[in-house]
């Protein structure tokens, strides 16, 4: 385990967010903010998944066991933050 | 178990040794640690004293500002009361806001920090105590000289978020806004060289085997409080500073008649702004997660969703920063992701209460002082934390913003957030540094008064602002039915200022200050700042085997005080500690610490008068002043980095480490890389401010100069970076007599300014003035950035140059040498991609 993947699953939320932010500021509130708004939060989540795949098959002893917990969970967080964060372009 | 730096994890077993020390071994650690007496204690470095010297100053600044909102309270106590005249008031409030937030809260959890981290870590000071004692002295000379401006009446006066237009020349002609917009960005130079030093403190002096799962909770959040300081501080660094332009150069960054605008102003003091919010609660919340524990006589409930809330809390706090400017007209879809991220922030922090909850419900608490000033802290934080949600719904927000609702909000988040558990922690850990811990009996009277006092403050504000009153009135009319609300308010800070005062007398007395004989573990902490100490931190440094290691091995004082493991002596006869891997803390190598010395204090002084003459349009002093404070610093630092005579050491139980290391895991080599995120930082808020402008006024902005310039500036910095690299790859060849190394980086160095004329002189012929427009104004900053970073590689070069002279460059690699090359490097880069942009994007596209 390493801080690349420890601080991996929030790195993408951060990505996603600062996109969303992007987004909204160039093409406001039209149907193409809408669509890259639910692109970009597909491409993210498959980016969190990826993340979970390699950080599901490590192992090693209780401090590598620890930070995989820790960074499985930040994974769920990000995941749940990102589709939070796509809901007032995809739902509105 | 595996290793990280392959060191034998084995070799812990060796740990605690037995047999005798040999004699004079301590009587020489308690010698090469001693502090310096009288007068020269003002040059004191180590961490116990700058620490308490921290702690108190921001105390002090605390209480200032705290006499302002008194005045306050008094003048909207009543209707059309005539005690504050508008304009006095104006000060009042700007500085009350300004002071709490930049001169108590952000540098009392750093002091706390400084005092608490180095014990608890179990490393003999933090890496650089050097720079904390400029950052300490900085922060202080700085602070009270911002402070005294009011007595003169020339405090500034547009809020503690100073919003252009109404701090431009035009709407605020006097240098009030200056000494904000100085002494502010001034001020922060010192949280930045803390934030730099608790990183590398956290993560490189740990006592081994404390890995990440085994740290204290406080360390893990001041290790993102102080991440959190490096990626945001710079964005108000940079506002400042534009801002300042424009008042003194006439640069129109925020004037929209000339393709600025005020709303760029917004965006990035908020960008550092809310984080900074988190940035005072999350090290607030560390203390009370370990006191919970303490005070409950139990593990943490949830330590792994602590940590996972302080990392998660640390990046979207980075994702709310508009949600103060909803009613700024920002585009529908943007203003709902920030709503939505607003209330996402919420999940850490309620994960953390709710861990503070279960760890009390699960322990057997005593309801002493500090378990009463946690719990009500939790209280006033959770309403707070509720009326954050409430804002960060748009259409309430609409209804509540700018008015007393809000200021009723933030001070119910930030006293239960941040003040409360910095009372409760000054009554648990003032044991650790006086001869007597603080009286019981009055602090349950402190207690009562300032909670009590503090929800008759500010809880029927919640109805003063629904019911209209804006925030930064100085009266109303009575008609306004405003008056009962305030009146109650008013006697509620009465109240919880008479709390306040009662700790002052329980200060005076029961605090006596100590380095070796204080109360000691007065109330059963766990973690290693209760070993016994002196000025050395503990005699050796235990190996860590749990979360809670002094209920888990009862013996660890006695074995740690008798010498039985790590470093029980002085093995080089100098100040140093142990360098540990980031995330298993293996020893590394060992660190020789500088000592006491007087030029980070007039390195301070001198910095602070820098930016002081400045502000009173003293130029040619103020210019003296800035060139003492870069002397100043130059001669602290040609004491350190000498070669050392024993290459490797016994550090304990026949365990050999280097004493002298070079490259990519030195603890300087990370100070660095921190240094430049910072930089970094305030160019890409630079970028963002470009882009931003552009997007707003197109129609503004002119043609570049021609693209053929960009071949004599990527030349120059090409060359720069070449000429250091080569300057570092002779350093291995021991007779380079010619062309030595440390000509080769002054030439470099040069290399960089020629690349900086070069640019420059592009724009100057071309003919845009940077007064002219938004883009000009940019165009500018960039420049200016530029010619201050090439300006402090030369004069980092010429440094070198001279320790080259003088034979104190280490072969065949040398640390100073390396530092100096990675900011040539990255100066180079960013004069690069300032070039591109500025002459590609938009180019004549517009």
């Amino acid at each position: 385990m390493n801080w690349r993947l420890l601080l991996g699953g929030m790195a993408i939320w951060a990505l996603h967010f600062f996109a969303l932010y992007g987004i909204g500021s160039i093409w406001h509130s039209g149907m193409n903010a809408r669509l890259l708004t639910g692109l970009m939060t597909l491409l993210c989540l498959a980016g969190e998944g990826w993340l979970l795949t390699r950080i599901w098959r490590q192992s090693g002893d209780h401090l590598d066991a620890w930070m995989r917990h820790l960074s499985l969970t930040l994974i769920a967080l990000a995941s749940l933050a990102i589709l939070w964060q796509a809901f007032p372009a995809l739902l509105s | 178990m595996r290793s990280e730096t392959g060191f034998d994890p084995a070799l812990y077993e060796r740990f605690p040794t037995r047999g005798e020390r040999p004699e004079g071994e301590l009587e020489e650690l308690e010698r090469v640690w001693r502090a310096p007496r009288g007068w020269r204690l003002l040059t004191v470095v180590n961490n116990n004293y700058i620490g308490a010297f921290y702690v108190g100053a921001a105390f002090l600044f605390f209480l200032l500002a705290g006499v302002l909102a008194l005045f306050m309270r008094v003048q909207l106590a009543w209707p059309l009361n005539g005690m504050l005249p508008q304009e006095t008031y104006n000060q009042f409030f700007t500085m009350h806001g300004t002071v709490m937030m930049f001169l108590f809260a952000v540098p009392a959890v750093e002091a706390l920090g400084v005092l608490l981290l180095p014990q608890m870590l179990a490393a003999r000071d933090l890496p650089f105590p050097r720079l904390s004692a400029y950052a300490f002295w900085a922060y202080l000379v700085g602070g009270l000289a911002f402070f005294a401006s009011i007595f003169v009446g020339l405090a500034p006066d547009g809020g503690w978020f100073m919003y252009p237009p109404y701090t431009s020349i035009s709407y605020s002609p006097g240098i009030n806004a200056d000494f904000w917009l100085l002494g502010i960005g001034f001020i922060e130079i010192s949280a930045i060289a803390g934030a730099i030093e608790i990183i590398v403190g956290v993560l490189r002096t740990r006592a081994p085997g404390m890995s990440l799962d085994r740290m204290p909770i406080f360390a893990w959040a001041m290790l993102v409080f102080a991440a959190m300081i490096i990626i945001g501080f710079p964005a108000v660094i940079l506002g400042t500073l534009l801002l300042e332009l424009e008042r003194a150069l006439n640069w129109p960054f925020f004037d929209p008649t000339r393709g600025g605008d005020p709303i760029l102003w917004q965006h990035l003091f908020w960008f550092f702004g809310h984080p900074e919010v988190y940035i005072i609660f999350l090290p607030a919340a560390g203390l009370v997660t370990m006191m919970a524990s303490t005070l409950a006589r139990t593990p943490v409930v949830g330590y792994r969703l602590i940590v996972l809330a302080l990392v998660s809390t640390g990046f979207i706090s980075f994702g709310v920063w508009a949600h103060h400017m909803f009613t700024t007209g920002m585009p529908t879809l943007s203003v709902g992701f920030f709503s939505a991220a607003s209330m996402a922030v919420s999940v850490p922090a309620g994960i953390q209460v709710f861990s503070w909850i279960a760890t009390l419900a699960s322990g057997r608490p005593r309801m002493n002082t500090p378990t009463l000033f946690l719990v009500g802290g939790i209280i006033i934080f959770v309403m707070g934390g509720l009326t954050g949600v409430m804002v960060a719904l748009v259409p309430f927000d609409y209804q509540a913003h700018d008015s007393y609702f809000i200021v009723a909000h933030l001070h119910y988040v930030l006293i239960g957030g941040m003040v409360f558990p910095l009372f409760a922690a000054f009554y648990h850990w003032a044991p650790m540094m006086s001869r007597r811990p603080l009286s019981e009996t009055m602090g349950k009277w402190v207690f009562w008064l300032m909670f009590a006092g503090m929800h008759l403050t500010f809880l029927p504000m919640h109805l003063t602002g629904l019911m209209g009153m804006p925030r930064r009135v100085y009266t109303y009319l009575p008609d306004r039915e405003w008056g009962a609300t305030n009146l109650l308010s008013t006697i509620g800070a009465g109240i919880l200022a008479a709390g306040i005062c009662l700790f002052l007398i329980d200060l005076a007395r029961n605090f006596r200050f100590t380095t070796d004989d204080d109360a000691g573990n007065v109330y059963g902490g766990s973690t290693l700042e209760w070993l016994p100490t002196g000025l050395y931190s503990s005699r050796s440094i235990p190996v860590v085997r749990s979360r809670d290691p002094l209920w888990d091995d009862p013996a660890l004082p006695r074995d740690v005080e008798q010498g039985r493991y790590f470093l029980p002596n002085s093995a080089t006869g100098l100040r140093e500690t142990i360098i540990t891997s980031p995330i298993r803390a293996e020893p590394e190598y060992l660190q020789i610490m500088p000592g006491p010395s007087s030029w980070p204090l007039f390195a301070a002084l001198f910095t602070a008068g820098f930016f002081l003459l400045l502000t009173v349009q003293a130029y040619w002093p103020s210019v003296v002043s800035g060139i003492a404070a870069i002397l100043c610093v130059l001669r602290w630092l040609w004491e350190t980095d000498r070669p050392v005579p024993d290459r490797e050491v016994d550090i304990g139980a026949g365990i050999m480490v280097p004493t002298y290391v070079t490259g990519p895991r030195t603890h300087g080599w990370w100070a660095m890389m921190l240094l430049l995120t910072v930089i970094g930082m305030i160019f890409l808020m630079a970028c963002f401010s470009y882009l931003y402008l552009y997007g707003i006024h197109p129609r503004f902005w002119v043609a570049p100069p021609d693209a053929a310039w960009l071949v004599p500036i990527l030349l120059g910095n090409g060359a720069g970076v070449g000429l250091a690299w080569l300057g570092r790859r002779l350093l291995r060849r021991e007779k380079t007599r010619l062309w030595t190394p440390g000509v080769l980086l002054m030439t470099g160095g040069g290399a960089l300014v020629a690349a900086f004329a070069a640019d420059i002189w592009s724009w100057r012929l071309h003919g845009l003035s940077p007064s002219a427009s938004g883009q000009g104004a940019t165009v500018y900053a960039f420049l200016s950035l530029q010619g201050i970073l090439a300006a402090i590689v030369f004069i980092m070069t010429c440094y070198m140059a001279a320790r080259n002279s003088r034979g104190l460059i280490n072969r065949p690699a040398d640390n100073s040498y390396d530092l100096v090359f990675l900011f040539a490097v990255y100066t180079a880069a960013q004069g690069v991609v300032s070039a591109l942009l500025t002459r590609l994007f938009p180019g004549t596209a517009f």
